[in-house]
């Protein structure tokens, strides 16, 4: 069973002149461990370094200047946590087990990853110069604004109903989704053709669309 | 594809070889309309170079015969197909060379019928593709079942108690895709037992069919307006509109039947689009008529009409 890869630590700028050589030697693609020797220094710091370069990623979303963080050193955690996230947070009120419209926890999953998946072969089919975990890393990432708008939408939902409140919970969507769809079409629209761009935005646009509507519709 | 080339080059040789041509002068040469030979040879280079270049080498004569034009491109596109093996993902690239236009051009000519019937051979026989049909697909899935929701949520205002039926779209799912992908392969294969011959390949009809569901988008978003005559005129208005480019498309390819055969087969295609068309209609947006008696709320103004004689 794969798991996510767990990230490099090849962004720490103080590693030696080796780690420099292979990190413009491994570019783009996978990278043998066998390079990097973390055996000797405490676990807590291996951890903090793959927790540091996830935490870079998220601000990364927000903050767009920097793209090489989530197109070349890829991972799949964030996307993972967010996804986990989601899924959870659509959970319904009810106690009992009668289907109460929403997705179930699976579902959440399976339209993510399916829909993530369906987007990034489609680029590729378009000729896109992007592989499928680089796509997948960024579409992931890029929920982020869509999560915290659905945070702020369970926190709202705890104040009694009012029209006033839905209005905002739909001003908090609208919001996260613009934002994640402009931060995934900033990562992703140089990848491929000119004259191919709006047709490989479009599905992302749809995926994002689909995401707020789930999250908007969740009372 | 090479061979294609090669025989170009060898006509054009041929060609020059029997005029008076000495070193160094330029003629213009005369070349037979429809002569499928006469190809501009493109290379099968890189993919989306630019504009029309992309499509690869297909003969744009414009005046030649439907006959000839129909075999030479089938020839091609046949020819294309089998150099590259199923299973590799360049063959499935071949069917996402497109662009943008052509996406919006093709969209566009979907919803006006014209009775020339040209729409296979304007926009698509060049390039047939299946980013069109599956994206189309997959936005009015979305759509009718988010557009569902919201005509329910609409008739239940001020009912907070409504919950919202996520699964309706794994039904508006399977109903969408069968039709527009199962429906044309299978009138494909009626048209191709029947006669050996159809004048469209496979793929082509795929094309046709959902293109021509792009026009139920923005009549599915529409349908949320909670009056029925406007959605009733929607639906009609729709089906009758890309139902006819179908029918239009379709006809050329029926050449071989017989009158009644041909007719027959283009009120059954005609008749399942509408029928398409008036079952999202009746599923999502049918339960109105329930709602209405069901709910408590006063907010909607049709409930207004059917609550007051009740009370009384």
């Amino acid at each position: 069973m794969a798991s996510p890869r767990p990230v490099s630590p090849r962004f720490d700028h103080s590693d030696s002149d080796e780690d420099e050589e292979s990190q413009r030697v491994h570019g783009d693609h996978q990278v043998d461990e066998s390079h990097f020797d973390t055996i000797d220094e405490p676990v807590s710091q291996t951890l903090l370094r793959d927790l540091k370069s996830i935490g870079q990623k998220f601000l990364h979303v927000f903050y767009v200047k920097q793209k090489i963080s989530l197109l070349r050193n890829w991972d799949l955690w964030g996307p993972l946590i967010l996804c986990g996230a989601m899924a959870l947070l659509l959970q319904g009120n009810k106690a009992d087990n009668v289907n109460d419209g929403g997705p179930q926890f699976a579902e959440v999953f399976v339209i993510f990853w399916c829909g993530a998946g369906i987007v990034t072969i489609n680029s590729q089919l378009l000729g896109g110069r992007i592989s499928l975990f680089q796509s997948l890393c960024v579409l992931g990432y890029c929920m982020f604004p869509l999560v915290l708008a659905l945070i702020g939408c369970r926190i709202v939902l705890m104040l009694p109903h009012t029209s006033g409140l839905f209005v905002l919970r739909f001003c908090l969507v609208i919001l996260g989704f613009c934002w994640s769809t402009f931060a995934s079409t900033a990562f992703l629209a140089d990848t491929q053709l000119s004259d191919r761009k709006a047709l490989a935005i479009y599905p992302i646009f749809l995926f994002y669309f689909v995401m707020a509507w789930l999250v908007i519709s969740h009372t | 594809m090479n061979d294609e080339n090669e025989e170009a080059n060898a006509e054009l040789k041929t060609q020059k070889d029997q005029d008076d041509v000495s070193v160094g002068s330029l003629q213009f040469q005369e070349f037979g309309n429809g002569n499928p030979a006469t190809t501009i040879p493109l290379d099968a280079g890189e993919i989306g170079d630019a504009g029309l270049q992309t499509n690869r080498g297909v003969p744009i004569s414009f005046d030649s015969a439907d006959e000839q034009e129909d075999t030479a491109s089938n020839l091609l596109t046949n020819k294309r197909k089998k150099n590259m093996p199923m299973w590799t993902f360049d063959y499935y690239m071949q069917f996402f060379d497109i662009t943008t236009t052509q996406v919006l051009q093709r969209i566009t000519g979907s919803v006006i019928p014209s009775f020339q019937g040209n729409y296979l051979r304007k926009y698509i026989r060049s390039n047939p593709d299946f980013y069109g049909p599956f994206w189309i697909c997959a936005t009015l899935v979305f759509t009718t079942a988010i557009s569902g929701n919201l005509a329910d949520y609409i008739t239940h205002a001020g009912d907070h108690q409504w919950t919202y039926d996520f699964h309706k779209v794994t039904a508006a799912a399977g109903a969408i895709y069968v039709y527009a992908w199962l429906l044309p392969v299978l009138l494909w294969g009626l048209l191709w037992w029947r006669h050996d011959t159809v004048g469209a390949n496979i793929t082509e009809v795929v094309c046709i069919y959902g293109y021509s569901l792009s026009i139920y988008v923005p009549v599915s978003i529409l349908w949320a307006i909670p009056f029925e005559w406007l959605r009733w005129i929607l639906v009609i208005l729709a089906a009758v509109s890309s139902g006819l480019v179908l029918v239009f498309t379709i006809w050329p390819l029926l050449k071989h039947e017989n009158r009644q055969m041909a007719t027959l087969i283009s009120l059954i295609v005609l008749a399942l689009h509408a029928l398409l068309a008036i079952g999202f209609k009746v599923y999502f947006f049918g339960s109105v008529g329930k709602a209405v008696l069901n709910s408590t709320s006063i907010a909607s103004p049709s409930t207004w009409t059917t609550l007051t004689p009740m009370t009384l």
